[in-house]
């Protein structure tokens, strides 16, 4: 398996995707994911716990997930689409909510 | 990218594991020790050893030293930066909190300070001692315990506190570790086969990979569980939603939450002394009786010192079970009147105790505390094994290429793995050596380890060559060997403790620490001696004279 050569331009592509983009994407998944369960009634402190429980296992799938897809810009627009939107969804509500 | 997903995966389980394993391989190795970093802490600091202890009287002995507290000078001189104006000589205190646990012998005492004109509000500093509790004498402060304050702040953190950046470090190697775990079981067919397998006798390659597989399929769960639960123990700092965009809706909760229970969120400004706390001890004391749940102090807590809004929060020792609950009971401080208990855990908080209580390891189990750490050197050893046949299958190639990342990647592997265990032991020795009173004990001590360990960087350099590939190994696992050996005998000549005296009486912290300071030689000797072995033939098969019944890694690979 030594004849496995990634270009270096992929490699970092997907590096960065899987790294950063997944960050900002679970970071989505972590601030709306409490806004919503907290708009449905649970405490703050629990929401956060449930989130942060779940929040690694996202970001584990979307690394891995970053090295296997075919496709580098459906990559790319799944991971920085829902990282915007996400991130952008929690911060209006958190702004409606408080 | 990758012809197959397979593929895809194999690269992604060689380099990950290949760069992050340097992180790793420390984050390991510091986070076994850490599953007896009590007992290493009595190991270093001779005056500390003795039988854990209850929790004092905190209004005879405690309460006289946390009025003595002053804040850290590192920590006070950071501070300096994050306030607009000068600081005033004597810092409002805030709280203080005292925690012990099953195995501590010695109490440490913290105590918060506020920071007046500080640019964030809620900043605040620290400062700490540690105590005799039978007595209330402090320990001198240049006795560092090695364990807790030295080898579980590198487990999580490194030491590299600028920006907390250690704690990215880690949490990203984690993170990569993860996806070297799915990697590997993706790109591995025979998951269960390779539980049983290992061939010590078989080529060199086979063997270190059958070891790399063994040591990872085996604790494989255990490995990802700590990984996972490692990064959920420092959620705030990866993802600090709370503090950043949701801050109006943590602090809304928060104010709803100190409503409920009716203990104030900030000091009335009103001066009031405390009531007597040892009553208030001794009333949760009952309620968890009552409960049937008789146990300990683990944790005290005493929220806004001075003002008419002090509570004390009593908190019981995990000593029992698993799971993080301290069964809080909360008393008003200047009164002493019961405030509230707390409830029994929700469903999301409970499973959160659990997998943190699994990891943080508070209880008291010594069978299952021991495999921790074997766990954690398995770790070290999967880490090393796929150090060994990264630079093994590609040694000959990059030497007919003429590339020379790979002497890199081996100088740092050696350095990693043998010079990480070369500057621990330095440090034990140091700490036996130096004398109880020099001013700088701790810097001293932490200079020896940064030292020693960049040496050996230095050495595995200097001494590797195409020719004798395995030298700067041999070299440092000798030198490992003689080191631990060399902390043993230091221990019994400088405290008196040697290894038989304190197994005789029953003393399994410092004489536990020695064994196993003693295992760490017979190991790294025996791997000093197979790799010398190897060197041997493998040179002797160089130069085409191959010796009768050579089983080595030339021929079968």
């Amino acid at each position: 398996m030594s004849s496995v050569r990634p270009d270096v331009s992929q490699v970092l592509a997907r590096l960065a995707a899987g790294v950063v983009g997944g960050w900002a994407f679970t970071w989505g998944f972590v601030t709306l994911g409490i806004v919503a369960l907290v708009a449905v009634g649970m405490s703050y402190h629990d929401a956060e716990l449930l989130v942060y429980l779940l929040a690694f296992l996202l970001y584990l799938a979307l690394l891995c997930w970053a090295f296997a897809v075919r496709s580098l810009a459906r990559l790319w627009l799944t991971i920085g689409g829902g990282a915007a939107l996400m991130s952008g969804a929690a911060w209006l509500a958190a702004g409606a909510m408080a | 990218m990758f012809a197959t997903f397979r593929l895809g995966m194999t690269w992604l389980h060689t380099w990950f594991g290949l760069v992050l394993g340097f992180v790793l391989m420390v984050v390991f190795f510091f986070g076994a020790l850490s599953v007896f970093d009590r007992e290493i802490d009595r190991w270093s600091v001779p005056a500390s050893r003795f039988e854990p202890q209850p929790l004092p009287s905190f209004d005879r002995l405690l309460a006289p030293v946390f009025e003595r507290i002053v804040p850290d000078a590192p920590d006070l001189a950071a501070a300096r930066d994050r306030v607009t104006g000068p600081l005033p000589a004597t810092l409002p205190v805030m709280d203080y909190s005292v925690y012990t646990t099953h195995r501590d012998p010695v109490l440490q005492l913290y105590t918060s300070f506020g920071l007046p004109n500080a640019r964030d509000p809620g900043d605040h500093i620290h400062g700490h001692v540690t105590l005799d509790p039978r007595t209330g004498a402090e320990l001198p402060a240049q006795a560092r315990k090695l364990g807790s304050e030295f080898f579980y702040p590198l487990h999580y953190g490194l030491h590299l506190e600028w920006k907390e950046l250690g704690y990215w470090i880690v949490g990203l190697a984690a993170l990569g570790m993860l996806a070297a775990l799915v990697s590997g079981v993706m790109i591995h067919r025979r998951l269960f086969r390779e539980l049983f397998t290992f061939r010590p006798r078989a080529s060199t390659q086979r063997s270190v990979l059958d070891l790399h597989n063994l040591t990872g399929v085996v604790a494989l769960p255990f490995h990802f569980f700590f990984a996972l639960t490692g990064l959920v123990i420092f959620a705030g700092i990866y993802f600090p939603a709370g503090t950043t965009v949701l801050r109006p809706l943590h602090d809304a909760d928060e104010r709803r939450e100190a409503a409920l229970t009716g203990l104030p969120l900030e000091p009335s400004g009103i001066a009031a002394p405390l009531a007597p706390v040892d009553a208030m001890v001794a009333d949760a004391q009952r309620r968890w009786q009552a409960r049937g749940m008789a146990g300990e102090v683990g944790f005290l807590f005493v929220n806004h010192v001075g003002d008419a809004a002090a509570t004390v929060s009593v908190y019981r020792a995990g000593t029992d079970r698993v799971t993080l609950t301290g069964e809080g009971i909360h008393y008003r401080g200047s009164t002493g009147e019961l405030l509230r208990e707390d409830p029994p855990q929700g469903v999301v908080g409970g499973i959160n105790d659990f997998l943190t209580g699994l990891h943080l390891q508070h209880f008291r189990h010594w069978p299952l505390r021991w495999l921790y750490f074997l766990g954690g050197l398995a770790g070290c050893a999967c880490i090393a094994t796929g150090f060994l046949f990264f630079a093994r299958k590609r040694r000959e190639r990059h030497a007919a290429q003429g590339a020379g990342g790979l002497r890199l990647v081996e100088a740092l592997s050696v350095a990693t793995v043998a010079g990480m265990g070369v500057a621990t032991a330095a440090l034990l020795v140091a700490n036996r050596l130096l004398p109880q009173t020099l001013a700088d004990r701790a810097t001293v001590e932490e200079s020896v380890f940064w030292l020693t360990w960049l040496a050996t960087l230095g050495h595995a350099s200097w001494r590797a060559s195409p020719r004798q590939p395995l030298r700067p190994w041999i070299e440092q696992c000798a030198a490992l060997a003689v080191l631990t050996l060399l902390a043993v005998a230091l221990n019994a000549v400088t405290t008196g403790d040697a290894l038989w005296r304190t197994l005789a009486a029953g003393d399994w912290a410092v004489g536990g620490v020695d064994l196993a300071l003693l295992g760490f030689a017979l190991v790294a000797a025996l791997v000093a001696r197979r790799l010398r072995r190897l060197e041997r033939d493998r040179r002797a098969s160089v130069a085409g004279a191959l010796p009768k019944g050579f089983a080595g890694d030339a021929g079968r690979a």
